[in-house]
């Protein structure tokens, strides 16, 4: 305990107050243990008491993330309040915060609700990322097994990979309009890639005498792939998906300047028209935000397949 | 060739033309329900050997023959245990022994049935659901040896099965083998780089050269089960296998 002993100092009022709150009257992590061993947060009778507990659990796991963040936006609000940017660059966080619960009932300066900007670039993104993970995820999965289909697809894949997705905007323009077509045309190349790449590389990484204790059995090359790749294959798959998600929301934005009248990325861009920072900064924070829950949901999807027990 | 169960006929493998091949006309018969131990120092083309009868490799010249039938591929008659245990991680100890019943088509129920027996028969009950990597080195060889019976194979090939053991595990796991060959006769080819392995379990000692990979010497093993490390006959036998071997001792 001594280790943390320094710091707790400068928690100490919150956690203390936490205490009060809980009636327990010693300091002591140890004894804390105990009790929430000796009484679990469901038997602590009413649910206020086990919210409670639950809060100051949560306090003693993250305080420094707290503070940090307390931190930062007082940082922010100061930056503000003395002017050291000016209202036109930069709005303090109580306005961004004002300005993001006005924006749920109101469609002015940029014509739309908040969550109708959110659900519209919500849906563009997530159809890029499926499509994408539709298609490159067996594509690199049958690439990574059949060397021959490798071969046949590998050269133009190389060769398409490094273009950036924002360069292929003109010709989506062009091909699909400038409707939602070219933008999730967009979006799904951007997925694409580490779909097909991760995969490829999972699938390479099958344990070849686990290949072979399948032969072994008589399962044909098929089976071997199905039931032996592609499990092998998972972690990485996941990993590609991760970082499909990733550039699917990034690429986002870029794809929205595309002739948009609705979606964040068109927030934004009216923010700046208007000279409005408050609706830029709460377009971002919103982008950032979902981008978050995005890849939480699929952090939880890949913990419901790849559990610890994959780790040998 | 009549009485043998696994047989092999100038067995050649080579993989370039320009390098010594790694067997060289090998010629072998296994007796059914036999317990053969293939002896040899590392690099000497046992595994190689392992393979060509396990049907994963095909030789250069010669053939393998599973009774009168020349082998061209994996086949359910033959099992294999594997080194380094090569279990499926992402399967429980009941999936990876069952693995081998669900490509063959059996129910559910049955495949579950004879898998439990198996894992029984291994001293593993209770850790039907347990996923290997929470198993120790000697429970997931353990696995290995289940789920090579559990398909009901003729004859069993065991590739170096105790060599990632510690030495304690490993005797252990030797008896334990006995113990089952016993309750279950099957047909046993267990190679190893070991003497002391190979004299404690094998009914005959095939002593494998290596460059090119041949049979150097062959030796019954007579003395009768339970067999002790320090019998005069069995460190006779020793002596006498260890003085043929290139194996450094």
């Amino acid at each position: 305990m001594s280790k943390t002993d320094p710091t707790s100092e400068v928690v100490g009022p919150e956690i203390l107050s936490q205490r009060m709150g809980r009636g327990s009257p010693s300091p002591s992590s140890i004894e804390l243990s105990t009790s929430a061993q000796l009484a679990p947060p469901k038997d602590r009778g009413g649910s206020k008491s086990g919210l409670l507990y639950f809060f100051h659990q949560f306090l003693r796991r993250e305080y420094l993330s707290i503070i940090s963040l307390i931190v930062f936006l007082l940082a922010w609000e100061g930056v503000c309040y003395f002017k050291i940017i000016g209202p036109y660059q930069l709005v303090p966080p109580t306005t961004v915060l004002k300005v993001f619960i006005l924006k749920l009932t109101q469609v002015n300066p940029d014509g739309a609700y908040l969550w109708a900007h959110a659900l519209s670039s919500l849906g563009l993104a997530l159809l890029g990322f499926l499509g994408a993970a539709l298609i490159g995820v067996p594509l690199g999965l049958f690439m990574g097994w059949y060397t021959r289909l490798n071969l046949v697809v590998r050269p133009i894949f190389d060769l398409i990979r490094p273009i950036p997705p924002i360069a292929w905007i003109p010709l989506a323009i062009l091909w699909l309009g400038i409707g939602v077509k070219a933008k999730a045309y967009i979006i799904f190349l951007a997925s694409f890639v580490p779909c097909v790449i991760n995969s490829f590389t999972g699938i390479r990484l099958t344990n070849p005498i686990l290949a072979r204790v399948a032969r072994v059995h008589g399962a044909s090359d098929f089976t071997v792939f199905l039931k032996i790749g592609l499990p092998s294959a998972i972690p990485m798959i996941f990993n590609g998906l991760r970082l499909s998600l990733n550039a699917a929301w990034t690429t986002l934005v870029a794809a929205e300047l595309v002739a948009a009248s609705q979606g964040l990325g068109f927030m934004i861009q009216m923010g700046r028209r208007l000279a409005r920072p408050d609706i830029v900064i709460v377009g971002m924070l919103t982008i950032g935000v979902l981008g978050a829950l995005l890849s939480w949901g699929l952090s939880k999807a890949e913990s419901h397949f790849v559990s610890s027990r994959r780790l040998t | 060739m009549d009485d043998y169960i696994l047989s092999c006929q100038d067995l050649t493998v080579s993989f370039k033309d320009s390098e010594p091949p790694v067997l060289r006309g090998l010629t072998l018969g296994v007796r059914e329900n036999e317990f053969l131990v293939i002896l040899g120092p590392g690099q000497c083309g046992k595994t190689v050997f392992l393979n060509c009868l396990a049907g994963l490799q095909l030789p250069t010249e010669g053939a393998v023959y599973y009774r009168h039938n020349k082998v061209v591929g994996p086949g359910r008659e033959r099992g294999v245990v594997f080194q380094k245990y090569a279990l499926f991680p992402w399967q429980t100890v009941l999936g990876n022994v069952a693995w081998g019943l669900k490509s063959q088509g059996v129910s559910k129920e049955k495949r579950r049935a004879i898998a439990l027996k198996y894992i029984q028969l291994v001293g593993l009950s209770g850790f039907e659901n347990a996923y290997p990597q929470t198993l120790s080195g000697g429970m997931k060889q353990r696995v290995g040896l289940a789920r090579a019976y559990a398909t009901g194979p003729k004859v069993l090939l065991m590739d170096e099965p105790f060599g990632a053991l510690d030495a304690q595990t490993r005797y252990a796991m030797e008896n334990e083998l006995l113990i089952l060959w016993e309750k279950e006769k099957r047909t046993v080819i267990f190679v190893t780089n070991n003497i002391e392995e190979a004299v404690f379990l094998g009914d005959r000692v095939i002593l494998m050269s290596a460059r090119p990979g041949r049979i150097k010497i062959e030796r019954e093993i007579l003395i009768p089960h339970p067999r002790s490390y320090t019998d005069p006959t069995f460190l006779a036998l020793r002596q006498e296998i260890s003085a043929e071997t290139d194996l450094a001792l």
